[in-house]
């Protein structure tokens, strides 16, 4: 989800490969001014130059196609810059919301802070939620999506209910306790995984996958619309194995400040 | 041709409101940006209109919609349909101007369908509270 090394090199290697095509299609414009007959080169120069010259139309516009594509990858891509800072924000507020749980000795993973990104998924049709970072170093790779649409009851998940057009803050807490639900019967582990699945907005199935792949059931949820230039451009959420949901009250306006810092940022790309 | 901006505390506007959401018990908030953090009124001298401010944390490019019926037309925004400003027809609503602005807010929320927006609501109550301050600073 983020710090991929992979996308950084493609990044900045895309950033390279456009400054280099825009200095050599300056060098190219420049050589097909050029005039052997009334402006001689020395020979070990002059057969590279004809060479240009000869083919300089034909590398011009390989370069401006190369370095198009290169600025289209760019543009595609969310500078790693983008993606740190932005990290380290969540870090920021998840520290802040969660002091109490920290001094505790409560692993971070079990308090997260994750902004979701609404975005295409091809091949999958439609809007979808999908992780653009999460506070800590743990449980960053994920594939955990959530799908939107104009139709409410398609939309999934607390991230979803936020993002969806009412523009509102959502929570969810004192949600059912699924720790040991992979043990119980399965009469009640099925009960309880429904119970679950109906308060957050999602399927009993996404619930029961979750379950068996060892991932948390956080007890509350808390849902932020995520808005960039008026558009809406995904959500935030803060969930939690705490059966309360966060922010506290004496938390609410500084978490209200953080989200507009965010969004700010985000706005500045 | 403006009036002073009014600081509002945006945290008084809104109340957290326990609802349920499709059956399921949640505690619905605001998003900060539909809560306004400042109001101002002053008359427009080129439309001939009262015109009352609502100021965000964010701007956006609005639209104007009119409810001539009410002599009232809305600034909204264009994405977020957020009410930016009201343009009021004084001569026209008279004395009864908040009533008719108040009424004018409803029927516009009632375009928004299903959609739950407080900031139509914490624009409506706004305009109720504020009126005499937002005249007298014209």
């Amino acid at each position: 989800m983020r710090r991929s090394s992979f996308k950084s090199v493609v990044y900045r290697g895309a950033g390279r490969i456009e400054a280099a095509s825009s200095a050599a299609l300056i060098f190219l414009a420049a050589i097909l001014k050029w005039d052997p007959a009334k402006q001689p080169l020395p020979g070990w120069i002059a057969g590279p130059a004809l060479w240009l010259l000869t083919h300089g139309i034909y590398l011009i516009l390989a370069l401006t196609l190369i370095s198009g594509l290169s600025k289209l990858v760019r543009q595609r891509m969310t500078p790693p810059s983008l993606q740190e800072e932005v990290h380290w924000m969540l870090d920021q507020l998840q520290r802040l919301l969660f002091q109490v749980e920290h001094s505790r000795g409560e692993p971070g993973h079990l308090h997260r802070v994750t902004l979701f990104r609404v975005q295409t998924r091809f091949p999958r049709r439609g809007l979808w939620l999908v992780p653009f970072a999460r506070s800590g170093h743990t449980t960053q790779k994920t594939g955990t999506m959530f799908r939107v649409d104009d139709d409410p009851e398609k939309v999934e998940g607390i991230a979803g209910r936020a993002w969806s057009k009412g523009q509102r803050i959502v929570k969810v807490q004192r949600l059912p306790d699924l720790s040991g639900a992979l043990s119980s019967v399965p009469e009640a582990r099925l009960d309880q995984i429904r119970a679950y699945a109906e308060k957050t907005f999602v399927s009993p199935e996404w619930v029961a996958k979750r379950l068996e792949r060892g991932k948390m059931a956080a007890r509350s949820y808390t849902g932020f619309p995520i808005e960039v230039a008026g558009s809406l451009w995904g959500a935030l959420v803060i969930d939690s194995m705490s059966p309360l949901a966060k922010p506290n009250p004496e938390h609410e306006r500084t978490c209200t400040l953080f989200v507009k810092l965010l969004e700010k940022r985000l706005e500045g790309g | 041709m403006s009036g002073e901006w009014i600081e509002l505390d945006p945290t008084e506007l809104d109340e957290p409101e326990d609802v349920l959401l499709d059956g399921v018990p949640v505690t619905l908030s605001a998003s900060p940006n539909d809560v306004p953090d400042g109001i101002r009124g002053y008359f427009d001298e080129r439309l001939k209109r009262f015109v009352i401010e609502f100021r965000y944390p964010f701007d956006e490019p609005w639209r104007r919609v009119p409810d001539p019926a009410r002599h009232v037309s809305f600034r909204l925004g264009r994405n977020s349909r957020r009410l930016y400003a009201l343009e009021v027809d004084l001569n026209a609503a008279k004395e009864r101007w908040v009533s008719l602005v108040v009424q004018a807010i409803e029927e516009q929320k009632k375009e928004l369908r299903n959609v739950w927006r407080r900031n139509y609501d914490i624009a409506a109550n706004l305009v109720q509270e504020r009126a005499p301050q937002l005249l007298a600073a014209a």
